[in-house]
């Protein structure tokens, strides 16, 4: 993998913050944006800025091309059987919302999630628990961010309806054991969502070999634009879901009889996707599919775990800095968390390296307040979080651990 | 939106005129900032680190956040647990020379402008 080739894809690279080149460590919150995804949406806007799938003229037949192709791009990169069964969300969250409110779920049954999950993969099951008085449980990661797989077998139980569980983690990085935790839930009649906001765009991602039920991506992790994400579905369960939203183009027809309105609606994709669409996100995140494939998933999965290794290496040498999260790179994407105890927040680590040495990285809690009260920290004192991607270089690595040395310094 | 300094404030301010003091100084400096803000459209989380500034001369960013999370903001500090929009917003308010950061032990000290 050429990373000084790809680094030139993204221009923001190029920039000269506070005097230093800058170093961008927070891809997991958002990634940079190649000039290819970039170049993709600029055409939609430019050359057919028109309705998809219903405008019958020639700029309308261009963009229901493209609109159309993005979805079987975004289908191919994570391997569903059909591009139907992928609905374009506005991200993640929205998904991750869209099963919580709409699947059909038994009277009295049970909804199993865990302290690690994002708020974005606990609180909409935690409010559909609350709405239709049904059981929850949470597993409790270990401090490192990964489980106990005889939790999940003695937690799954035949009256479990439905588990909500994040693939890889925001904040510790750790890769949950997903394809055992599905059969283990399959096995007791149970569904899976898969929340893979974080491992989607690190990792090869195939929702049928691992026979996940539902999945959820945010594309603005994964070099594609903001404001769009996927929601994966097995098509039968789609198709028995409640409608999350209705209106404009989730209809087949609208008939008026005996003073009545009687709707029929379309089967999915269209049936969860109301209104116009984000047409040049939808083209951008299909470009940034390809743009990612044709680097390769393996390679960047690798690229990142050379680097990830670097990073907890220099960083475990370093007194005043605890790291968190396993560090058995094999089950972990490219993010280190981890706190400096010479500062009383982790929001001055971010300032400073920012200010200093143009260094971007995260702090706070990360919307996972439940761990970080596990872990006796508080949301306010945060931790910090530094992650990488295909554009990342020794180089980041070695200036963020130069940052950290004279922040660690200065205040002390 | 906090928009002009009240009747109250005013008042206040012109008592304290006939004896300048620190505080006189710090009030007449938040003051500007407020009559500022209209102008400018500080977000909520801007107007509340400057309120929380005006108490002390200085603070640490845990100490702004600590502060923020007390009863008598709550009106006005909306953020996470967290913390991440309030310094955000502080970090905005010293690029706009509205107030000022200096890191040193313990991390950033975060001054009122007219502060000492």
């Amino acid at each position: 993998m050429d990373v000084a080739r790809i680094r030139e894809d993204f221009p923001v690279l190029k920039r000269i913050i506070n005097g230093h080149p800058l170093v961008y460590l927070d891809s997991a919150c958002m990634s940079l944006k190649p000039l290819q995804v970039i170049a993709a949406m600029r055409e939609y806007y430019e050359q057919y800025p028109a309705c998809a799938g219903r405008s019958i003229h020639k700029l309308g037949e261009e963009a229901s091309n493209a609109y159309s192709a993005a979805r079987s791009k975004i289908a191919d990169f994570i391997n569903t059987a059909e591009p139907e069964e992928c609905i374009w969300t506005r991200n993640a969250t929205e998904s991750l919302n869209m099963v919580a409110s709409s699947v059909k779920l038994p009277k009295g049954s049970k909804i199993v999630t865990t302290t690690l999950e994002h708020h974005s993969g606990s609180l909409p099951f935690v409010e559909r628990a609350r709405r239709d008085n049904l059981k929850i449980e949470i597993i409790e990661a270990k401090d490192d961010g990964t489980f106990d797989i005889e939790d999940w077998k003695s937690v799954i139980d035949t009256n479990t309806s439905l588990i909500s569980v994040v693939h890889s983690s925001n904040v510790t990085g750790t890769v949950a054991p997903m394809k055992e935790i599905v059969e283990i839930a399959h096995d007791r009649g149970a569904l899976v969502m898969s929340d893979d906001a974080q491992y989607a765009p690190h990792h090869p991602l195939d929702v049928q070999d691992l026979d996940v039920d539902f999945s959820a991506i945010s594309v603005h992790k994964m070099c594609g634009p903001t404001g769009v994400g996927v929601l994966y579905g097995k098509m039968g369960l789609l198709k028995s879901m409640d409608m999350f939203l209705v209106g404009g183009d989730t209809v087949a027809d609208v008939r008026y009889v005996d003073g009545k309105i009687v709707p029929e609606y379309l089967p999915p994709p269209e049936k969860f996707e109301a209104g116009l669409q984000n047409y040049a996100g939808a083209i951008g995140a299909g470009a940034a599919a390809d743009y990612l494939q044709s680097i390769g998933m393996h390679n960047i999965e690798l690229h990142e775990r050379n680097l990830l290794s670097f990073m907890l290496k220099s960083l475990k040498e370093l007194d005043n800095v605890t790291i968190f999260g396993t560090d058995d790179i094999h089950i972990k994407t490219g993010l280190v968390a981890f706190m400096v105890s010479t500062v009383n927040t982790a929001h001055d680590v971010a300032g400073y390296l920012s200010d200093s040495y143009g260094i971007m990285l995260r702090s706070g809690a990360h919307c996972t307040h439940p761990y970080h009260y596990q872990m006796g920290i508080p949301p306010s004192k945060g931790t910090n979080r530094a992650s990488v991607y295909l554009y990342n270089n020794r180089k980041d690595v070695e200036a963020f651990i130069e940052g950290l040395h004279a922040l660690i310094e200065a205040s002390s | 939106m906090l928009g002009q300094p009240s009747l109250d404030e005013i008042n206040d301010l012109n008592v304290e005129r006939s004896k300048p003091s620190k505080s006189y100084t710090q009030k007449l400096s938040y003051l500007s900032i407020l009559r500022h803000e209209t102008m400018s459209g500080l977000s909520r989380n801007a107007q509340c680190v400057l309120r929380i500034l005006e108490l002390s001369e200085s603070m640490l960013t845990s100490e702004i956040l600590e502060a923020a999370r007390q009863p008598e903001y709550v009106d006005l500090c909306a953020d996470c647990a967290g913390g991440d929009a309030f310094i955000a917003a502080a970090s905005q308010l010293a690029n706009q020379g509205l107030i000022t950061k200096k890191f040193g032990k313990g991390g950033y000290r975060w001054h009122l402008v007219g502060a000492k």
